[in-house]
């Protein structure tokens, strides 16, 4: 959602694009999440039944919450772009995609790491025009 | 594989109550319009 607002918000057209896409790479990545919890479901009845209240409650989720919560209302696009794309996304896209796909492979769960392994690997990109846009390496901008 | 009508319902468990900010905040109505 926040990478939606960077796509309206976006100071061009080039970075709206980037932006738009990076959206629908978030979205892949809630479908095939759910999906997956779905699934896991299936099998043990009740997993994940407290994901909610976990997030809503929990005290070691709340700073993440808090920071997704103002992203959600940062409406300045250069300050919502590097809290999102420069700070945040890097740090959880590391931990959740990389760190849990190797620690879900190690346990035997070929499939979630897998799962993590693929969106990770649309994290990459989105790095990639991430700082290049934060340290004016494009082409187009680096003059 | 679940039918599509089913994935509305499913997605809005997803939602949250927010704590930091407000509804109104997050969707402001010159954006998201109103019911």
């Amino acid at each position: 959602m926040v990478a939606s607002y960077l796509a309206q918000m976006a100071p061009g057209g080039r970075i709206a694009v980037a932006a738009t896409f990076q959206a629908g790479d978030e979205a892949r990545r809630v479908e095939r999440l759910a999906y997956r919890v779905w699934q896991v479901q299936l099998a043990f009845p009740g997993f994940a039944s407290d994901s909610k209240s976990l997030w809503e409650r929990d005290a070691r989720w709340q700073p993440l919450r808090e920071v997704v919560e103002r992203l959600l209302v940062t409406y300045d696009w250069g300050e919502a772009f590097v809290a999102l794309n420069l700070v945040l996304k890097p740090a959880i896209d590391e931990m959740f995609l990389k760190h849990a796909s190797d620690f879900a492979l190690g346990q035997g769960d070929h499939l979630l790491g897998q799962v993590f392994y693929s969106l990770h690997e649309d994290c990459q990109w989105r790095r990639q025009w991430s700082q290049a846009l934060g340290t004016n390496r494009h082409p187009r901008y680096s003059g | 594989m679940l039918r599509r009508e089913e994935w509305l319902p499913l997605a809005r468990k997803l939602d949250w109550n927010f704590s930091y900010t407000t509804g109104q905040e997050v969707f402001p109505e010159a954006i998201s319009g109103h019911p």
